[in-house]
């Protein structure tokens, strides 16, 4: 499983290395806008989001590394 | 070896067409930014979405109200109104040239944004890539150096 | 010769300053946001409002630091096995019969985070954080480090590693003794990630991240209950146990990209495995519009589903005298749904305030509504 991510992961390297088109300092408009975001417009609600997952469902992880655990019960 | 392969990867794309410190600035583009003979000028690179730009500019405007030297702006905005609008909200009392074209800026090919290149001359003297602390101060112990 | 003297120096700036705005992580900006959130499941089951209050300050260029702080007051109810005392069975009466009902209880948390930036002179990010969680039969502490690295000049492409720490005390309650006696016990669980970010054109990035967690020590809900041995002589309600190691692994894969000038779209898919038998898939998907200048939209749905543990058993006549069992829901076979909307209104560059809906609903029955309103001040 673990190997398998890697793999996937480093094909995903080499494939944005051939597949993207440099995109240059002045052209990120689009990516700097806050619709354009990862975390989202809110992410206070979505560390709330995270906690309510984490005390309903079994799966965990990959929301990075930072915020800790509950005894949500 | 790996400092290297590092900087190789890092300058790879920049190196291509960037103009450099040292460089002429090509014939096309003087006529555009029209620039004095033997006075030092300070072009800033800036787009109204680009948040270091706008903490920057503030300064910028500054340097330029103290008469510390030429400022001439270059907006980099897809649309000329937005480039418009945010120079009018900051209070920009410099020259500020709408690159809508992009010719200039893809010209100059600044790997950071903001971005500040010093010329004289149309040559090239000094550049700053991304934001600096107290841009002011830096400007004008960049200027006192250069003159 | 002044000349000469600038080629050194601009050497030296270019590799000492490279684009702030190239970076995603950085749409760094001077806040305080407070959010007040209400959360409630059906058969008021729990109910949980929330404050939070959120900060962030750049010191500088190189140093961002960010930190938060909320106040659960949970009040309601869990569901596990107890005496029927319909049928006449009184607490700890081993003889009756049991019913799958809710548990009442009442809890305060409060949970602190603190997250410090760190920006290299080649713009690299180093994140550092600490997090605590306080609750009456729960203390919770994380730290954690993340390294971001760009791979070129125009910042279109990060690596990042991470690791965190989190050691936790938590109080189980003995079912098996009359008094209840509650003993002190200790997890600790270690998380290591990596990743990869790219910018595929001006409007979209893809970013893929692999993940590991070790968890070790008491991973036992100290609430839930287990039926063993039913109908038998040696009927009894004990307390659930779970095995004292769990080692899981995942995956994601996030893509965002933009529609049109105002309209974005986010996809987030995740992929999760354990020891414990349990495998999960998570598709996320999130759509903005920009409306207007002042006003943005959202809406969101996210699905989820999961296998269930090995030692799960959610009949009151399965379990005998196996180590390992548990009947607690959330180690079950099932999947949920979320549907969610927001509202974000700007009212200048300082001010603006976002209203949000949620509604959550498990095929174990679960359903569960969360409604948010928040303020934020730029400065």
């Amino acid at each position: 499983m673990l190997k398998l991510t890697i793999l996937a992961l480093s094909a995903l390297l080499f494939m944005g290395c051939s597949m993207t088109k440099e995109v240059k300092p002045w052209e990120k408009g689009n990516l700097a806008k806050p619709i354009m975001q990862f975390e989202g417009l809110h992410p206070l609600v979505a560390k709330f989001d995270a906690h309510v997952y984490f005390s309903k469902e079994a799966a965990r992880g990959g929301n990075g590394v930072a915020g800790g655990g509950c005894g949500c019960n | 070896m790996f400092k290297k392969t590092l900087s190789a990867l890092l300058f790879s794309s920049l190196t291509l067409m960037a103009l450099e410190t040292g460089e002429t600035i090509p014939k096309d583009i003087q006529t555009q930014l029209n620039m004095e003979e033997d006075k030092v000028y300070v072009l800033n690179f800036f787009a109204s979405w680009c948040k270091a730009c706008k903490k920057e500019l503030a300064l910028v405007n500054k340097v330029h109200n103290e008469k510390i030297t030429n400022i001439i702006g270059i907006n980099v905005d897809k649309k000329k109104e937005e480039g418009e609008a945010f120079v009018q909200e900051l209070e920009l009392q410099f020259p500020v040239i709408y690159d809508e074209e992009k010719a200039l800026v893809e010209t100059f090919s600044p790997i950071g944004f903001p971005a500040v290149y010093y010329v004289k001359n149309n040559k090239v003297l000094h550049t700053i890539f991304g934001a600096v602390d107290n841009i002011d101060e830096q400007i004008a112990s960049d200027i006192k150096e250069i003159k | 010769m002044q000349l000469k003297k600038y080629n050194n120096l601009n050497s030296i700036s270019k590799v000492a300053a490279i684009a702030i705005i190239a970076s995603q992580a950085l749409y760094a900006e001077n806040y305080v946001a407070v959010e007040y959130l209400q959360y409630d499941e059906n058969n008021n089951r729990v109910s949980v409002s929330a404050p939070t209050l959120s900060a962030s300050y750049d010191i500088g260029t190189n140093y961002t630091i960010k930190g938060d702080i909320v106040l659960d007051a949970v009040s309601g109810a869990t569901p596990t096995w107890q005496p029927d005392t319909t049928s006449g069975a009184s607490q700890r009466d081993n003889s009756g019969d049991y019913e799958y009902k809710n548990q009442d209880f009442d809890e305060q948390r409060t949970a602190a985070s603190l997250m410090l930036t760190t920006r290299f002179d080649n713009r690299d990010e180093l994140n550092t954080g600490i997090d605590i969680s306080r609750e009456t039969d729960y203390y919770g502490n994380t730290v954690s480090a993340e390294y971001l690295h760009y791979t070129d000049a125009s910042h279109n492409r990060s690596i990042n590693i991470g690791a965190s720490y989190s050691f936790n005390e938590i109080l189980s309650y003995d079912y098996d003794t009359a008094s209840g006696a509650s003993t002190r016990e200790t997890s600790s669980s270690i998380n290591v990630q990596a990743g990869i970010s790219q910018v595929l054109t001006d409007s979209s990035v893809i970013k893929a991240e692999a993940f590991a967690i070790s968890d070790d020590g008491y991973l036992t809900n100290p609430h839930a209950l287990v039926v063993k041995n039913y109908n038998t002589a040696n009927q009894v309600l004990t307390n659930e146990n779970r095995p004292e190691e769990r080692m899981a692994y995942g995956a994601t894969l996030k893509y965002i990209t933009l529609l049109n000038d105002d309209i974005s779209y986010k996809a987030n898919y995740r992929f999760y495995t354990d020891d414990w038998g349990m495998n999960a898939h998570t598709l996320d998907n999130d759509v903005y519009y920009q409306l207007t200048k002042k006003v943005t939209l959202g809406a969101g749905l996210r699905y989820y589903t999961q296998t269930e543990a090995d030692f799960y058993n959610g009949s009151k006549d399965y379990f005998t005298n196996e180590e390992f069992a548990s009947s607690d829901e959330r180690l079950s076979d099932f999947d949920a749904l979320t549907y969610r909307a927001s509202v974000d209104f700007k009212q200048n560059d300082k001010l603006s305030y976002n209203l949000g809906a949620q509604f959550y609903s498990q095929s174990t029955g679960l359903d569960a509504t969360m409604f948010t309103t928040g303020i934020k001040y730029k400065f």
